[in-house]
């Protein structure tokens, strides 16, 4: 039997309490698994065999892909679908919703402020190739025959240019792709001593989403380092604990060499 | 399509379009719409990082045709072939057209797709592909791709041209006399139905998968919207074929995908007879063998005569950590195989719907005013999908769509919508307010046991017989019953869109007495050239009612819309 320590909470603004189960839990499940247990397979009780509601998290993809299911795990920020019983030590494991976020219902965060932060701070790609591009092809964008030319071979113009020159520089796509897998998770959010919901400063997160985007954009590169200044440089102290929470392994560090190296040229 | 091209010629004010999905599909069409002038409002239950999109790794299809003669007629061609000759050729046509612009749009907004020495976006073999034709970006294009696509999203918010609503999860379309004025959702955060009124409305809502319980995919793509919508009035096709992929793994929380890829990259299947390895794919088929439609390698893996196992070990550590470092990851971590050691065991489960909104070559639906598109949309994959093709559709059927609505006649002033709006309050608030502790969740969990029981890789009378009438009994009890709704009401209300779409796909796989593509019936094995034609299904007045069509003519577009 694996003991569960929850911390739950009805609503918002409601008062959070602890609340313990035991659920039969095997090595090779993660906490997601476990989650499902105890909320389907009957109906549910806490360790004192007092019925209760279902325990509300998030989930998508249940396997690591997509940050739903961020939460604090034995005190450290994880990914339920991630983290596995065989690798939690204790005789009890604690449960409890990420602690930067307001609490919608039990493990469940309102994790809104990430994408209106990013949206404040403007991080998005200027891409006038893609509208050139597209216009290039000079007919509407249709299954409709009467607008259908004869099936064209498409030659070597139809490869796609890379977005930068840097499509050869190997680390530098590694990076690109490594920052594009940010899942919005908020994991490296939690972790951090210096972010606050609300608060212009947005971390690690915006730091991988800068760098993506000035490595990727000739045309808005002042306008992004700026932004990458005031919502990130001016609050981080270089704990650097982002670094080893994220789940796909993006390097704050990287972002940070890259971004300030890029300006003293 | 940039503004100058395609002003909306009807067009007197910006119209409002209504986009519900934030996956692949839903952002492509948005940043169109929005690119054309059009406010946009996008609603979404979550972000983009939590939609299925993300989880597509094997790539997207394009005939770059650079070194070895591919052209789109022939992705046409491949694509009719593996769909069984009954998709529109004319709208897959469009598709594999599309297909090198598309790749070459996905490039210029920053999708980092593997490219050689030279600077050429790299091409795979997939299955059912007569030449290498699949680009990818490592092993998450589609995640690299949501990327790409939220920063040009997000351009469009700051310019005020999209309206980004997160926390809303659909609950009806607001439709009276066959036209939609927009939808409902219920507020998750706020435990209310708001309605969101538009010019168009566009359904970008994802695959059926929670019919069938824990599939591959998302559980966020749970079908519920294009059941609620049959309810509603619109025509649904092809329910009867769902893709079984090939090669996935047992894990304690769900069935894995291994990517195609890693038969792409040369991974051979067995089984073994005593202790001998024998390669039926290449016994059956010959060198490409495990390389056949998905379709095909499902059967095969289905009818063998004990366990079958994936063989990617003779690729050797390195090509496999460089090539297929997420097959590794996935193996090892969730299912305990190390594939660079050891064959790892697979066995086909559910994948891919090819079934669900009958739409037009513009992507409108029999209800004027609605568009549907990605995979909710049933257009161009026939009776199954090729690899690499269903990133593709998302994006074009996107752009299609966006297209298609700057042209159209956009919605009149509606009627008086409060009573619509009242009932549905007032029905939410009832499953608010229920005192029961009996979960929904149980009645989908007996749901998805009917289906994966009775609708696996191959079917008959008797096995469809009997899930209709579990079904309907399910459907006749969950009126009478209340429910649980303290994790969410939306697990009781979604019943009543998923139970009818359950009962629809059955009814279209009892219909088609023939075996063609995906839908295998043990008792009409032979394809019959009788069906060689879509299946659309309709729901009038409590009946399924089942019509043969062909696929172009799948639609009637009301003529005041937009009929051509």
């Amino acid at each position: 039997m694996t003991r569960l320590a929850i911390l739950r909470q009805k609503g918002p603004g409601e008062a959070p309490y602890w609340q313990r189960f035991e659920v039969e839990g095997t090595p090779n499940m993660t906490i997601a698994a476990l989650l499902d247990k105890l909320n389907y397979d009957d109906d549910v009780f806490d360790i004192d065999g007092k019925p209760t509601t279902r325990v509300r998290w998030e989930c998508s993809c249940l396997q690591g892909q997509c940050g739903a299911c961020a939460m604090v795990i034995n005190g450290r920020p994880a990914l339920a679908c991630d983290t596995f019983l065989r690798d939690l030590k204790g005789d009890e494991i604690t449960l409890a919703p990420l602690t930067k976020f307001p609490v919608v219902a039990d493990l469940v965060v309102n994790r809104e402020a990430i994408e209106r932060g990013l949206q404040e701070a403007k991080m998005y790609l200027e891409a006038p190739e893609a509208d050139n591009s597209l216009a290039a092809d000079d007919k509407p964008v249709t299954n409709d025959p009467s607008n259908r030319e004869e099936s064209h071979i498409a030659g070597e113009n139809a490869s796609g240019k890379p977005r930068t020159a840097a499509a050869h520089n190997e680390k530098l796509h590694d990076l690109q792709y490594t920052a594009a897998r940010c899942l919005k998770c908020g994991l490296c959010l939690e972790i951090c001593p210096n972010y606050v919901h609300g608060r212009q400063f947005l971390g690690s997160l915006l730091a991988n989403n800068a760098f993506l985007l000035h490595s990727q954009s000739e045309e808005r590169q002042q306008e992004l380092k700026e932004s990458f200044d005031a919502h990130f440089l001016i609050g981080c102290s270089k704990s650097l604990s982002c670094e080893e929470i994220c789940p796909v392994g993006i390097s704050t560090l990287a972002s940070l060499f890259f971004m300030n190296r890029r300006r003293t040229h | 399509m940039d503004a100058s091209t395609s002003a909306p010629p009807h067009a007197a004010a910006p119209r409002n379009v209504l986009v519900i999905g934030d996956g692949i599909s839903g952002l492509t069409c948005a940043i169109n719409c929005a690119k054309a002038g059009m406010h946009v409002t996008l609603a979404s239950s979550t972000v983009p990082e939590r939609a299925q999109s993300v989880m597509a790794a094997a790539g997207i299809n394009a005939a770059l045709g650079r070194k070895d003669g591919d052209n789109p007629l022939s992705h046409l061609e491949d694509t009719m072939k593996g769909g069984c000759f009954i998709a529109d050729e004319q709208a897959v046509a469009g598709l594999c057209d599309d297909a090198p612009a598309i790749v070459r749009w996905l490039a210029d907004i920053g999708v980092p797709f593997n490219r050689d020495a030279a600077g050429d976006i790299i091409l795979r073999a997939m299955g059912g592909h007569s030449h290498k034709r699949t680009a990818y970006a490592g092993t998450s294009t589609g995640k690299q791709i949501v990327t790409a696509l939220t920063q040009q999203s997000r351009r469009y918010e700051c310019d005020g041209l999209i309206t980004y609503r997160m926390n809303l999860v659909f609950h009806s379309a607001l439709v009276v006399d066959g036209v939609v004025y927009g939808a409902l959702f219920f507020d998750e955060h706020l435990h209310k139905l708001e309605p969101i009124l538009a010019d168009a409305v566009v359904m970008a809502t994802g695959g059926q998968n929670g019919v069938f319980g824990k599939t591959t995919g998302s559980t966020l793509c749970d079908g519920y919207a294009a059941g609620k919508l049959f309810i509603q009035g619109a025509r649904l096709k092809n329910l009867e074929f769902i893709q079984y992929h090939p090669t996935t793994i047992e894990t304690p929380q769900k069935r894995m995908l291994v990517s195609e890829a890693a038969r792409g990259e040369g991974g051979r299947l067995f089984y073994l007879d005593g202790d001998r390895r024998v390669y039926f794919m290449e016994d059956l088929y010959g060198p490409r063998g495990n390389l056949m439609s998905r379709d095909i390698v499902s059967k095969a893996i289905f009818d063998a005569p004990s366990q079958v196992y994936l063989d990617v070990t003779f690729l050797g550590a390195k090509a496999i950590m460089q090539k297929l470092p997420e097959v590794y990851e996935i193996c090892l971590r969730y299912g305990g195989v190390d594939i660079t050691k050891d064959p790892v065991p697979v066995a086909p489960s559910v994948h891919f719907f090819m079934g669900g909104f009958a739409v037009d070559r513009h992507h409108r639906t029999n209800l004027a005013h609605l568009y549907a598109i990605g995979e909710c949309a049933s257009i161009y994959h026939g009776a199954n999908r090729l690899g690499g093709n269903s990133l593709l559709a998302a994006v074009h059927s996107g752009r299609v769509a966006a297209q298609a609505i700057g042209e159209d006649n956009p919605a009149g002033a509606p009627p008086d919508l409060s009573p619509l709006i009242t009932d549905a309050t007032n029905a939410v608030d009832r499953v608010m307010s229920s005192p029961s502790r009996y979960p929904a969740i149980y009645v989908k969990r007996d749901m998805a046991t009917i289906m994966n029981r009775d609708l696996g890789i191959t079917r008959d009378e008797g096995r469809l017989d009997r899930a209709r009438g579990d079904i309907d009994y399910y459907l006749d009890i969950s009126k009478k019953l209340a429910f649980d709704s303290d994790v969410s009401p939306y697990q009781a209300f979604s019943l009543e869109g998923m139970l009818p779409l359950a009962r629809a796909i059955i009814t279209c796989a009892a219909a088609r007495k023939e075996s063609r593509g995906a839908h295998i019936r043990d008792d009409f094995p032979e394809n019959s050239p009788d069906y060689r034609y879509a299946t659309l299904i309709s729901f009038a007045e409590g009946r399924y009612e089942v019509e043969w069509r062909p696929e172009s003519q799948a639609v009637d577009v009301a003529k005041d819309w937009g009929e051509r």
